[in-house]
């Protein structure tokens, strides 16, 4: 069995795959401050549902922020594993945009699955799970609720700060003017989706555009993004852990190349 | 190959040899670019030093909307001012020009701003440079009561060449798709010959041996942009699996490409190979800066082309759009990496550093 383990900065996940790259079991738990035990916990997870030990592990690949910090053979880069993920369940998919925990990206791909031009989002965590994070806690409802509440506003609330802070303060000012929290929602929604949409066209939206990562779990964000695009999305069943796919589908890769090919070259 | 315990240490404080210079009694005169003609500063008997951000925080006297490498540098100027004798500035961006109007109420020292036209491939400019340069051969021969002559240059320039012949003999090592000496231990060599006198780095680059085994990695790329001191960059490069063989830096291939020729006419002489050299971003022609990347893509067998960005210098965002449509009709891909602290921002960049190497490899 071959392991992807994604690091990322809110959630770990960790995906199980055979050698023929099908996905045997996942889990995905909270990353919380050490990735080592999540990590662990969330291959605890996954092998304990597929009926597997630590014995059948042949390869281990690593992504996602905390990627250097847990136990794997290789790692690998998020903007990679998310390629590789997509093209694996997706091989019409040419451009993916993937919204997670702490950053966004947005990827070119071609027929071949490989990387054209990519994008992330820059020192800031404006367009991000985090945003939405920091307005759940203060409208009182969780992400879950975030994405179907969205759906019942008909006017939704222009939120115009960028800033997670200044947004946070504009939220609280709306809802106490007497906005209705679900065109709050939506505004939210929308202001991420504007902020995620300005990045990506700096790469553009060649057809079929697949959403990933663990916002794309939220409907609201999939609406609101979709809407901006001007297009239907190819949604994985599971978006948050296409990036820990991608990454034991390398380990496949990386365990072929790991006895006959090293990856340093000398003079 | 072993970079000298010396200048590694130097290159991670950079003003330590300032102490070694005032203890000796070397008046040494700080210059803030590679259009400087360090010739002129060695012919008056004084020891050129380059400026930089290294070690020092963005100053309160410039605004927040100016570079913090022109900030961080103004603040060293300030901070180390008593080891210098005299300050060079030149009109290169405007951030860097406007140093220059702080520099004037701020310190004591002999101050000269050397005015660089930014059209650099007529006529008119190499006569403007060359009247330029005399102006400041004669702010040397005043300030420091002395007399640059004709000999005096003419062996200067000839000590210049030669580390600059140095320099690129180490270079093009990497021609042809070697993998000699990476970029991480070829900035080490540039920076100190900025730094320490030249026959002194002169001659522990001839002693340097370059066949010893190094592990390098595989994707070669080629790096753009102006100026890095930080080398934390061009380690994350390395340690994502990068092989730097090539740049179009000023603290790079751009400080030592070309050499001053032969002449009986000095100071001519220096504003030909000045300004003829390839142009900084923030100065014309595009065109020669482009043919000169495609250049070092052919002859280092580049996969791959970096621009570092340093927040917020425009020259080189336009440039890279230019770069980047040019190269991708080569079917080479470009990245542009921003930042404005690298080690605070190490993390990020790293991450987009590994992202491109691993797309280029596969």
């Amino acid at each position: 069995m071959y392991i992807g383990i994604d690091a990322g900065a809110s959630a770990t996940k960790t995906v199980v795959i055979n050698k023929e790259g099908e996905i045997v079991s996942y889990s995905i738990v909270p990353s919380g401050i050490n990735f080592k035990v999540s990590s662990e916990k969330a291959l605890g997870k996954a092998l304990k549902i597929s009926d597997l030990s630590l014995k059948d592990i042949l390869y281990t690949v690593s992504t996602g922020y905390g990627r250097a910090l847990v136990n794997a053979e290789a790692t690998s880069s998020e903007i990679m594993c998310v390629t590789r993920g997509v093209h694996k369940l997706f091989p019409s998919v040419r451009t993916i945009i993937d919204v997670g925990g702490q950053d966004s990206k947005a990827i070119r791909i071609d027929e071949n699955g490989r990387v054209l031009n990519f994008v992330m989002n820059d020192k800031c965590a404006a367009g991000t799970g985090r945003f939405l994070e920091v307005m759940s806690n203060i409208l009182g409802k969780s992400i879950n609720e975030l994405g179907i509440l969205h759906f019942k506003s008909s006017k939704p609330t222009k939120i115009s700060s960028t800033c997670t802070v200044f947004a946070e303060s504009e939220v609280i000012s709306h809802i106490s003017k007497g906005s209705e929290i679900e065109d709050v929602i939506a505004g939210l929604h929308e202001a991420i989706a504007e902020r995620i949409y300005n990045m990506s066209s700096r790469i553009g939206f060649e057809k079929d555009v697949a959403f990933t990562g663990g916002v794309a779990k939220n409907q609201g964000f999939v609406d609101a993004l979709s809407k901006k695009v001007g297009l239907t999305p190819t949604l994985p069943e599971e978006p948050q852990t296409i990036c820990a796919l991608g990454a034991a589908l390398a380990a496949i890769k990386k365990h072929g190349e790991s006895a006959s090919h090293s990856n340093l070259r000398s003079n | 190959m072993k970079i000298p315990i010396g200048i590694r240490d130097l290159c991670e404080n950079p003003t330590e040899i300032l102490n070694r210079y005032e203890d000796s009694g070397v008046k040494v005169i700080g210059f803030t670019c590679s259009y400087v003609p360090e010739e002129l500063i060695i012919s008056a008997g004084l020891q050129p030093y380059r400026i930089t951000n290294i070690g020092a925080n963005t100053s309160a006297l410039t605004p927040s909307f100016v570079c913090p490498f022109a900030s961080a540098t103004l603040e060293n100027i300030i901070k180390h001012e008593d080891f210098f004798s005299g300050f060079i500035v030149a009109h290169t961006c405007d951030p860097m020009w406007r140093l220059y109007d702080i520099l004037k109420k701020k310190i004591g020292k002999p101050l000269f701003l050397l005015r660089v036209p930014h059209n650099t491939d007529n006529e008119l400019s190499l006569d403007f440079f060359r009247m330029e340069l005399m102006r400041f051969k004669k702010f040397l021969e005043k300030n420091f009561e002395t007399r640059i002559d004709h000999s005096a240059l003419f062996s200067s320039i000839e000590l210049c060449n030669e580390s600059r012949d140095l320099l690129k003999s180490i270079y093009v090592l990497n021609s042809g798709g070697e993998y000699k000496i990476n970029a991480f231990d070829r900035f080490h060599l540039v920076l100190a010959s900025m730094w320490m006198p030249k026959p002194e780095i002169n001659t522990q680059i001839k002693a340097l041996n370059f066949n010893n085994g190094e592990t390098y990695g595989d994707v070669r790329l080629h790096l753009n942009g102006t100026a890095i001191y930080d080398l934390v960059l061009l380690k994350t490069i390395e340690e994502s699996g990068g092989f730097a063989a090539s740049d179009d830096l000023c603290t790079g291939s751009r400080y030592f490409w070309s050499n001053v020729e032969k002449s009986e006419d000095p100071i001519s002489a220096l504003s030909n190979r000045y300004l003829k050299r390839t142009p900084c971003p923030s100065h014309a022609p595009l065109e020669q800066r482009l043919e000169y990347i495609n250049f070092m893509i052919e002859e280092f067998k580049v996969q791959g082309v970096l621009t570092f960005a340093e927040g917020f210098c425009d020259p080189i965002l336009y440039d890279s759009v230019h770069i980047r449509n040019m190269l991708a009709k080569k079917g080479i891909p470009t990245m542009v990496i921003d930042y404005e602290n690298p080690a605070q921002e190490i993390g990020r960049i790293k991450t987009r550093v590994e992202a491109f190497i691993e797309s280029i490899s596969g």
